[in-house]
């Protein structure tokens, strides 16, 4: 506390944010750096590390990518809109069926790989189904749902960048546009430094690059995590205050249902509030809506304010069920599949699969409570969130910000920024190399060169891929940056899942065929291309309500379409070749 | 204990639905954490042990591949995946 009084006090405000975004981003240069020294020169090597990854690194680096900055931004914000119940919803979801799909498919998968020499999803899926124009099908499905998925992860880093360092350099970004961000690194360079480095390092050094980036950016994150959760229940008076005071503010908080006695707590306090704000501003009309919301500024505010309730809002048992068919979407994640390949044996999965759970935990536990406890915090007789799920515009996204602002700590505010910057790098890295490789064998070696390119050729063709998809992407963010993607890239996450039948059924069902496939994908990605449009006419295509078919997430009813026309049709069509199977599914030596 | 590890796991799918706490937001553990919440952060450890179990005792056959079975380049460094 003392370094970070005297920090601020020597610095402007947001440099000691940037210093420590600036001094992460190096840590991950050298990272880069160190890989290249064992850089084998190899494509094997580029794009699975020639399959040589430990136990402790896989767990790492597969934790890192699958973690994204909602796992730390998201989850808190989405606490407190919703309550305690998105625990359930996600995160032990994630635990149970993540290490479903790293045991069920991703070790078949690395096994395959390690004997046929696969380092794409789509070569797989051409050998097990017997069809070529299943990779044509394929490949624009993955790189339309990735890119999204990427571009919201861009976004992501350029405003927490932004808002990290908001008051650096006043004379050089003045941003007369928007006051928050005076003196702040403008989007187009945060983004440009967040790719850059990310480049930077994959190109260096490939898939054991990324490895080793994702490993120490899950522990950075998982640090900052449990470090930020002990600073705020300190300052909110300890955990037990914190908690109480939602139970007395906003019990539906803390649970997933609404009785009748939250309703009656709702009336109660809304009443109280109402009674306050019009004791304190009597010129405010009591109606108002947003800007009521807000603190006043008025001196016969400065008692401590009384604050607003949230409307209760309940979260449904079929919702809350139909959610475990999103965590699906990890069996057929092309930068999952390329981390998987990096495996040195399969023994080497024993420890990501059972550890994930509980990393899972780890990360999304603080930042819940901190999420619910923001309901109803209060520092210095102020709201810390000075708005509830009520207000209009009320973005979940900076509860998470808000909390940490109020510690008053640039050094803690510093390293939630690289927590979050971390979370969201640690997926970019590998979606960035998972496409690039994906274009150089699927596309250019496959239909080019008939699958005879030089490992050399591979090599070269993968790096000057990688540098196209990270430029497209951050171009395309710059285009992109003011129309909202963030609820199309939830709809990718569905589209992942969708292709969850598939595999599985690539892995584990032998009478699956080609046609059956294409009716899965068709079904499944057909589907959700419906549910989409449905959904945007209803809610606007750019609202952030929960995409809900029937009354459940729409990744359910589409993993069960992909499944029925894949059986279906799989029965009706033609088995695949006896050659095929035996390939597939007959005994193979063990290893020693 | 192969079909005991696997009857466990799809017991903890099903218990995950915990319907029996939606409603109680009085109750805390630890003096701090819902129960509801605390029941989860449980669901979470209960999966890490058993799918540690499911790795002991239901490891895959034919997926520890020895390196006489595991693809190589051609010599001609052409070609292949």
């Amino acid at each position: 506390m003392l370094a970070s009084t005297l920090l601020a006090s020597d610095l402007p405000a947001g440099m000691t944010q940037l210093w420590i975004i600036v001094a992460y981003l190096a840590a991950l240069i050298l990272l880069g750096i160190a890989s290249n020294t064992v850089f084998r020169g190899t494509a094997v090597d580029y794009f699975v590390a020639s399959r040589g990854v430990g136990p402790i690194l896989l767990v790492l680096s597969v934790f890192g990518t699958t973690m994204t900055a909602f796992a730390i931004q998201g989850s808190s914000g989405e606490a407190w809109y919703s309550g305690v119940g998105i625990y359930g919803k996600m995160a032990s979801w994630s635990g149970i069926v993540h290490a479903a799909c790293f045991f069920l498919i991703g070790v078949k998968l690395w096994a395959f790989g390690k004997r046929f020499g696969y380092q794409t999803q789509i070569q797989f899926f051409r050998d097990r189904l017997e069809s070529n124009n299943i990779g044509a099908v394929l490949f624009p499905i993955l790189v339309l749902l990735q890119m999204p998925y990427i571009i919201v992860g861009i976004l992501g880093s350029g405003k927490m960048i932004g808002v990290a360092t908001a008051g650096a350099f006043p004379t050089f970004f003045p941003s007369p546009d928007n006051p928050q961000l005076v003196g702040a690194v403008p989007f187009w360079l945060g983004t440009l430094l967040a790719t850059g480095v990310v480049w930077l390092y994959v190109w260096l050094g490939g898939a054991r690059a990324t490895a080793w980036a994702n490993a120490l950016q899950t522990i950075i994150f998982l640090v900052v995590g449990v470090v930020t959760f002990l600073f705020i229940a300190d300052k909110l008076g300890g955990a037990e205050t914190a908690t109480r005071r939602v139970q007395e503010l906003n019990p539906s908080k803390l649970t997933r249902s609404v009785t009748p006695e939250h309703e009656a707590i709702y009336k109660q306090r809304m009443a109280e509030w109402s009674a306050w704000k019009a004791s304190t501003q009597p010129a405010s009309s009591a109606t108002a809506t947003a800007a009521a919301d807000k603190p006043s500024t008025k001196p016969a505010a400065a008692a401590p304010a009384v604050l607003r309730p949230h409307k209760p809002s309940a979260m449904s048992e079929l919702e809350f069920f139909s959610y475990g068919f999103i965590p699906l979407s990890v069996a057929m994640f092309p930068h999952l599949f390329q981390l998987w390949l990096t495996a040195r044996s399969a023994k080497a999965f024993r420890l990501t699969v059972t550890l994930h759970p509980i990393l899972v935990m780890m990360i999304w536990a603080p930042c819940i409570a901190i999420g619910v406890w923001a309901t109803a915090a209060v520092v210095g007789g102020r709201p810390v969130v000075p708005f509830t799920n009520e207000s209009p515009g009320a973005d979940p996204n900076i509860v998470l910000g808000l909390m940490v602002k109020m510690l008053g700590d640039p050094i803690v505010g510093g390293l939630l920024a690289a927590g979050v910057l971390a979370a969201i790098l640690g997926g970019m890295d590998a979606q960035f190399l998972s496409i690039g490789s994906m274009f150089t064998h699927d596309i250019v070696d496959h239909y080019r060169r008939h699958d005879s390119m030089t490992d050399g050729q591979r090599l070269f063709t993968g790096r000057v891929f990688v540098i196209l998809v990270v430029l497209a992407s951050w171009l395309l963010t710059l285009v992109l940056q003011k129309v909202p993607i963030f609820t199309l890239a939830i709809w990718c996450f569905s589209g992942f899942a969708a292709l969850f039948p598939l595999v599985f059924a690539a892995l584990y069902w032998k009478r699956i065929t080609k046609w059956g496939a294409y009716a899965s994908i068709l079904a499944g990605i057909g589907s959700g291309i419906g549910f989409y449009i449905y959904n945007g006419r209803e809610h606007g295509f750019a609202s952030r309500v929960e995409p809900e078919i029937w009354g459940v997430v729409p990744a359910a009813p589409m993993v069960i379409f992909a499944a029925i026309a894949l059986v279906v049709v799989s029965l009706l069509t033609s088995p695949p070749s006896r050659a095929t199977v035996d390939k597939f599914f007959s005994p193979r030596p063990a290893a020693e | 204990m192969r079909q005991l590890v696997f009857f466990l796991i799809i017991l903890l799918t099903v218990l995950h639905q915990d319907f029996w706490w939606r409603d109680d937001h009085r109750t805390l553990v630890l003096g701090f954490l819902p129960v509801s919440l605390a029941y989860h952060i449980g669901v979470s450890v209960a999966a890490t042990v058993l799918w540690g179990m499911a790795c002991k005792y239901c490891w895959p056959r034919d997926v520890d591949v020895p390196d006489s079975d595991a693809w190589t380049p051609p010599t001609s460094g052409r070609g292949g995946h």
